[in-house]
């Protein structure tokens, strides 16, 4: 569970998130799609720990992510839209680290591993060093390591950037697994049919403020009776881009 | 996870990474290998003996009488630029190491507290910066030793003393660069703030914030 209360991130003059409040229950598959330089990634630093809110707080599983970042960070995966990994480890032993890091038992990680590479496809290359990997094969394997120790809170900026079709389908239903396993899911993209195929709510930021929150056809409602979610993206964002 | 445990962990990823860069470099080109090797022992012994042709001559003839005092003002000069040498290099180092390198941000969301990341940094940027230190002091006390035909004990010891002594400018060059980026946040840029303890900087707190490039 993702609990955001009235955040607001300040960088100089510019208010980059404005008082944002959003609850994301265990299980959910949420989508955060908002126009460039809206405050997008800014809210997904914040979420995860790597920048601190100027005001208000946000709790992973009731951890708060500054005063107990640790332990909220433990409940926690961020997959980034630039991968990075280790380039003198294998694919691996980057992995034998994510699992190390999270305390997994050395037998219950080796499963595990096996078990993403058949499903990620990794085996072919999982033990060559990581400065031979495509963006795709880096993204497969951070994918893998953000899932490696059962997180309870997924968040993901841009999964699918560099991904082949394949490897987008694959992605696709492991994210879906995972949130119908239990796993809260917070997702950023731009691709707006992967946010309506995947998300139960979706999020639409502009300008750092929330300006909509609901399901696709919520949000088809609010806009005024748009025809798809790109129409009510561009009624709900209209003016900025 | 106790603290020493994640510090293990850290320490692990490096010596895997070291483990590996050094298999890399066995696949290159012998030539290559042997010339880097040739180039670095000739550059070793050549000090080694100028070194210990100096200690010689200030050991014999109208100069031995002073020859303790001399090298002491020596040691001192040497030590002493070495020390401002090193605090400098730590401090480029630590800035590249904590306020640019994507591996603190990467760190920063996995379960390690601030201060570990930062131990483990300033343990990385030591080594990076001190490697050249002992390659350069090394044959100066080797040559000492001989020349004055010191125990064996000697050797070790000032080992130990090269290790703590490159701990120092390594602390204070870090001590510099936090500081940078505590007064002048938009020199440091990148992770400014996280380790810098600039509440306004990192948005509040200090010690667990990142700034990004862009908003």
């Amino acid at each position: 569970m993702i609990e955001i209360e009235n955040i607001t991130k300040r960088f100089s003059e510019k208010i980059a998130v404005d008082r944002l409040s959003l609850t994301v229950p265990s299980g959910e598959f949420f989508a955060f799609v908002s126009p460039n330089g809206a405050g997008k990634t800014t809210t997904i630093k914040v979420i995860v720990g790597l920048l601190r809110a100027d005001e208000g707080t946000v709790r992973i599983c009731g951890q708060d992510i500054q005063k107990n970042a640790v332990a909220a960070k433990a409940l926690l995966s961020h997959i980034p839209d630039q991968p990075y990994l280790y380039d003198k480890l294998t694919g691996r032993e980057f992995l034998e680290f994510v699992a190390r890091m999270h305390r997994i038992e050395p037998e219950k990680a080796r499963r595990k591993v096996e078990e993403l590479s058949d499903v990620l496809g990794l085996r072919d290359y999982l033990d060559d060093l990581a400065e031979g990997y495509s963006h795709g094969m880096k993204q497969r394997v951070v994918i893998a390591s953000a899932i490696l120790h059962e997180p309870k809170v997924i968040v993901v900026d841009e999964p699918m950037v560099g991904l082949d079709p394949r490897s987008v389908r694959v992605v696709k239903d492991l994210l879906r697994d995972l949130s119908q396993s239990g796993a809260t899911i917070f997702m950023s993209t731009h691709t707006l049919n992967v946010a309506e195929e995947l998300a139960g709510r979706i999020g639409i930021i502009d300008r750092g403020r929330m300006v909509a929150v609901g399901t696709a056809d919520e949000l088809r409602r609010a806009s005024g009776g748009a025809k798809g979610l790109e129409e009510s993206f561009l009624r709900l964002t209209a003016g900025e881009e | 996870m106790t603290v020493a445990a994640r510090l293990m962990t850290l320490a692990w990823v490096r010596a895997k990474t070291l483990r590996n860069s050094l298999r890399v470099l066995r696949r290159q080109s012998s030539l290559k290998i042997f010339v880097i090797l040739f180039f670095a022992i000739g550059l070793w012994g050549g000090l080694y003996f100028i070194f210990l042709d100096g200690f010689r001559f200030l050991g014999r003839g109208p100069l031995e009488d002073f020859r303790d005092t001399i090298v002491q003002i020596l040691f001192a000069v040497f030590f002493l630029s070495l020390f401002i040498m090193l605090t400098f290099s730590n401090a480029i180092i630590a800035y590249g190491s904590l306020f640019r390198s994507e591996e603190t941000a990467f760190l920063f969301a996995r379960p390690f507290s601030p201060w570990q990341i930062f131990a483990y940094k300033l343990s990385e940027t030591l080594l990076f910066s001190s490697w050249a230190f002992l390659f350069l002091a090394l044959p100066l006390i080797v040559a000492y030793g001989v020349s004055g035909r010191s125990p064996w004990y000697f050797y070790p010891g000032a080992a130990a003393f090269f290790g703590v002594f490159a701990v120092i400018p390594a602390a204070v060059g870090g001590g510099v660069t936090l500081l940078i980026a505590r007064f002048l946040p938009r020199f440091a840029a990148e992770n400014a703030g996280t380790f810098s303890g600039d509440r306004r900087r990192a948005g509040g707190g200090g010690l667990g914030g990142r700034v990004p490039s862009a908003p």
